[in-house]
Order: C-alpha cells, then sequence, then structure tokens
C-alpha cells in the first residue's frame, strides 16, 4: 500500500491496543467475580497442595500442577465470559465496533488483559515451591516447567474462552460453551490414558492439551510443546478476531 | 459526504431494508423519519460499518464502507440509540479512552477532549463517574465522545429520545451549530423536531424510502393544502361559488363580523387556482379581505405519504 498515512495508522494501533488492554484491566480489578474466582481457585489450589505433605509424600510439585491444571477447566471460563459478552450488554460494542479500531486489535487488547489477570491469579501459589523448599529438597527443574506448562495451558485457555466470547456475544453462553469446550479437552487426555498404545492414542494424546504438558511437569521442555501451543494460540485468536467481523454480516 | 446507493438488509427472512438511496451533503442536516421499526437504526447502522448490507453500498466522506472501512470510520461521529458507557470511569477517562480508539494524536488530545466537553456543557462534570449519571447527561457524554475526532460526519440515532423538553431543545440547537461545517443525518420519529432542525428530511416505512425533500417541499407535494379566505358579503353564496369550482370543499368557518371560509383544494394551492377561488366569490359578490395558506406540519405529510403506500 502507498498510503502515507500506514505507519502513522500502525502507531495508532499501536496507541489503540493500550487504551483497550488498561480499560479491560482495570474491569478485572473492579469485577467482583474476579476477586470470588481468584479466592476461590488459591483456596482450592492450597487445600490440594497440603494433602499429599501430610501424607510424607515426596518433595514435589507433580500432583499440585496437575490440580491446578484441571482447576482452569472452572476458573477459565469465569475470567473470559465478560471480555466481548459485557460490551454487548451495556451497548458498547456499538462504539466500539464503529470507532476507527481493527478487530484483530480489540481482540489482542482484551486477550492480552485477560492473561496478565491470570499471572496474577497464579502468582501467590509461587509460595507452595518455597514452602516446599523449606521442607525438603525439590528439584527446581520439574517446578519451573510446571509454571511454564501451567501458563501456557492457561493461554491456550483463555484464547478459547474469548473465542466463544466472541461467537456467542452472552456472558452465561460464553461461561457455558467454554467450559463445555474446555472439560472435552479433558476428557481427550483421559481417554487417551485409558486406550492400549497405538495410533488413536497417539491421535488423542495430540489433540490433548492436558496430555501435552505433561513433559513439562518433569522438567522437559520440548520445542515442540511450545510451537503446538503457541500456533494453536494464534489460531484461535485468529478465528476470534474472524468471528467478530462476521458479526458485521449477520 | 453520506451516500447511500440500493441499501438492502435482511434479517433472516425479513428484510427490514429495502433498497434505499440518498445522500446528503457538507453543511447538511438530514433528517431520517419514519414510525418505530421502519428500518431508521439498521440504515444507520450499515453506514456506520456496524453492520455489512447484503446489496448496495454507501461511503462516508469519499471513502466506500465495503473497501475503506477504517478510513470511513475515522471521519465519523457515531451516536448510537441507547448508546452504553463504561460505568466505572470517569467522563475524563472515558473521552481519553474514545479519543485514543478515535485516533486523535497524543499532542491532540487534550485540546480534543476541552473542545468536546465545551460542545457539550460538561467541563464542569470531567471528575464525574459516567454510572452514576442521569439519563441526560449520559447521552450528553455519549453526542461530546462522536465529536472528539472533529468528524466530518455526524450520524445521530434518535438523539434526544429520554431527554426532558430543556435538554431536548439544547440537543437540536447543539446539532444545528454542528450542522453548519459537518453533514449531519440523524433519526426521529418526533416529526416537529425533523422540522425545527433538518433541511432536508427522507422518510422510511417498512425498510423502504417513500419520499425525501425539504419539510416545505414535502408539504407541498403530499398535502392538498387548504386556504383560509376572509371575506365581506354573504357566506351562504360564497359557500355555493366555491361549490363551482372542481373538486374544491368549503368550511365556513363563522358568519361574523366578517365572513372565515376553510376551502380545500385538490391540488396545492399555486396562483392560478387562488386566482379562480378570488372570481368565483367576486362574482357570487364577495369581497375577498384575506386569502391565507394553511400551515402544513409534517405529521400530515406523514400520514399521507404511509397511507398512499399502504394502499
Amino acid at each position: 500500500m502507498n498510503d502515507p498515512t500506514t505507519a502513522a495508522a500502525a502507531h495508532d494501533g499501536r496507541g489503540q491496543f493500550g487504551a483497550l488492554f488498561r480499560r479491560e484491566l482495570r474491569a478485572y480489578f473492579l469485577s467482583p467475580i474476579s476477586y470470588l474466582v481468584w479466592v476461590v481457585f488459591l483456596v482450592a489450589a492450597g487445600w490440594l497442595f497440603v494433602i499429599p505433605l501430610r501424607n510424607n509424600a515426596p518433595a514435589t510439585l507433580s500432583g499440585a500442577f496437575q490440580s491446578m491444571s484441571t482447576l482452569l477447566i472452572f476458573v477459565v471460563p469465569l475470567l473470559t465470559m465478560r471480555l466481548l459478552a459485557e460490551e454487548q450488554r451495556l451497548g458498547t460494542l456499538e462504539t466500539l465496533l464503529t470507532d476507527p479500531v481493527r478487530e484483530r486489535t480489540i481482540v489482542l487488547g482484551k486477550y492480552c488483559a485477560s492473561l496478565v489477570f491470570f499471572v496474577l491469579l497464579l502468582l501467590p501459589t509461587v509460595s507452595f515451591p518455597l514452602i516446599l523448599a523449606a521442607l525438603g529438597e525439590p528439584d527446581p527443574g520439574p517446578v519451573a516447567g510446571g509454571y511454564l506448562g501451567l501458563l501456557l495451558l492457561g493461554a491456550l485457555f483463555l484464547a478459547i474462552g474469548l473465542l466463544c466470547s466472541a461467537l456467542t456475544m452472552n456472558t452465561i453462553g460464553t461461561a457455558a460453551l467454554s467450559f463445555t469446550l474446555l472439560l472435552m479437552l479433558w476428557g481427550l487426555g483421559a481417554a487417551a490414558e485409558s486406550l492400549a498404545p497405538g495410533i488413536w492414542r497417539d491421535v488423542l494424546d495430540y489433540a490433548s492439551a492436558f496430555r501435552r504438558f505433561e513433559p513439562l511437569r518433569r522438567g522437559v521442555v520440548d520445542t515442540r510443546t511450545l510451537v503446538w501451543c503457541g500456533s494453536l494460540i494464534a489460531w484461535t485468536l485468529a478465528v476470534g478476531t474472524s468471528a467478530l467481523s462476521l458479526r458485521r454480516r449477520r | 459526504m453520506i451516500e447511500a446507493h440500493g441499501l438492502v438488509k435482511d434479517y433472516g427472512e425479513r428484510r427490514a431494508v429495502d433498497g434505499v438511496s440518498f445522500t446528503a451533503k457538507r453543511g447538511e442536516i438530514l433528517g431520517l423519519l419514519g414510525p418505530n421499526g421502519a428500518g431508521k437504526s439498521t440504515v444507520m447502522r450499515m453506514l456506520t460499518g456496524y453492520l455489512a448490507p447484503n446489496a448496495g453500498s454507501c461511503a462516508l466522506a469519499g471513502h466506500p464502507l465495503a473497501t475503506e472501512s477504517l478510513q470511513a470510520r475515522a471521519k465519523l461521529g457515531y451516536l448510537p440509540e441507547n448508546a452504553g458507557l463504561y460505568a466505572e470511569l470517569r467522563v475524563g477517562e472515558y473521552f481519553d479512552y474514545r479519543a485514543t480508539l478515535k485516533q486523535v494524536a497524543a499532542n491532540e488530545k487534550a485540546r480534543a477532549i476541552q473542545r468536546a466537553l465545551l460542545a457539550c456543557g460538561l467541563t464542569e462534570s470531567r471528575e464525574r463517574i459516567l454510572g452514576q449519571l442521569s439519563k441526560g447527561f449520559r447521552q450528553r457524554v455519549a453526542l461530546a465522545a462522536c465529536l472528539l475526532n472533529d468528524p466530518q460526519v455526524l450520524i445521530l440515532d434518535e438523539p434526544s429520545v429520554g431527554l426532558d423538553p430543556l435538554q431536548v431543545a439544547e440537543m437540536r440547537k447543539l446539532i444545528r451549530e454542528l450542522g453548519r461545517d459537518r453533514t449531519i443525518l440523524f433519526s426521529t420519529h418526533v416529526l416537529s423536531e425533523a422540522e425545527s432542525v433538518c433541511d432536508r428530511v427522507v422518510i422510511l416505512d417498512r425498510g423502504k424510502l417513500l419520499a425525501e425533500g425539504t419539510p416545505a417541499d414535502l408539504a407541498a407535494r403530499f398535502v392538498a393544502r387548504a386556504l383560509h379566505v376572509e371575506l365581506l358579503g354573504d357566506a351562504d353564496r360564497a359557500l355555493a361559488a366555491v361549490a363551482t369550482l372542481r373538486d374544491a370543499t368549503a368550511e365556513l368557518l363563522s358568519r361574523e363580523p366578517t365572513v372565515r371560509l376553510r376551502v380545500t383544494l385538490p391540488a396545492p394551492p399555486v396562483a392560478d387556482s387562488r386566482a379562480a377561488l378570488a372570481r368565483a366569490l367576486a362574482q357570487a359578490d364577495a369581497i375577498v379581505i384575506g386569502l391565507e395558506s394553511e400551515k402544513t406540519s409534517l405529521e400530515e405529510v406523514f400520514a399521507r405519504v404511509t397511507q398512499e403506500a399502504a394502499a
């Protein structure tokens, strides 16, 4: 394009992203649901961390990471249900989509805000490995890998939640749809475990987000996992962007 | 500035907008009139890029919405019906957010916000929280936000709904001021509002454009206008004289102190028909001392146009 304003438009895109991101993050902090989710997640995660400790289990967080992964099925739909549905409910969607903002800037701004809030949600659980270090000698590799896995899984789930929000534009609908999708992903992993080794088990393993991150919990960082997760997030966000664009064609 | 060509929008089986075309020039205030459910909001949503038409095209400030949506939207200020606001933000914070989304340059922003606050009488309300504002204030904030990018085109969907009479008058004054050097399209189902604010109106009913013109044009075209005649002479002979004119009807309003008649003519009362009326009355020895066209309101035009369309 030989449009002299292209560079300026790209700059505006960054400014717009910042404005959308800050407003969304602020909305997280002003929503009572966010705090409720935060408290419930931390209480549940803490409880699931403490139980094995009482039985003189080895000093690993493997179990805690696994249970926190499962908790994400419940937590993420609650974090993403408002993202676009709230704009629809408030009547702000119409101004948002008629201001000169690209759909992908809107999607990225909202996604990054949800990701930052998710990281803050996980932050207090850093006390778990510290407690473990006081009691025994945990291997730092699996702990770091476990956190990376949890972050990637959360990032993927948030992208799926945002996609559901763009598809339904309704708070309860988004929560229900993303919960169902995440449960199905979890089910794929469980099904894979029950199968004998073979092609179907490999297929299910490939598709299941939960099984993908098991090597990480052993401290093994595989680039293929990172690429798989990164591309799946990018693809999901791209579909979410298209869903938002296609709303204009209703 | 605003161009709509053959716009069509279907919601499932129902055709909400059916081949609507019109244009509005710079410095023109165009009213979009129609009963509730006529398709006014849908037309506006297509013009603003919120909805894509099933057929037809539209453009704002020379940018077609289909191919240059972002450039078109950069020149636009749009006030949707029931415009929503983020309850948690302060007025100033909201304007900062919208100015950024509207691509107002960072060094221009403070000035743009000040100008919008001033235009809508909100300079004292910068620190107020949006969620605590009254309906009238919220509407003013929403309108002021439209002005942040100093838009060439303003599209306002029922801007005075929910305002009290004083606020309605203020809103109309503001629209007239803004319309001097911009193009404004605004929808209303209050006809007196269109009459007092618009340079030109288009009438929409059941998705179709039924008529277009200045309020006065439309009145002349669609309503057989009545004349009020004041005369000296015999009332009954005057009535009989009017009856000799083709398709004219007369109604006696008073006998004393002067005779007053309301005469309805089949066509708009041009000079010829007025002359014929005066001649007929003169032959009945009546001296016409007053002849005045009756004011026709847009309400009557509207009723006539929509009735004709239904028939």
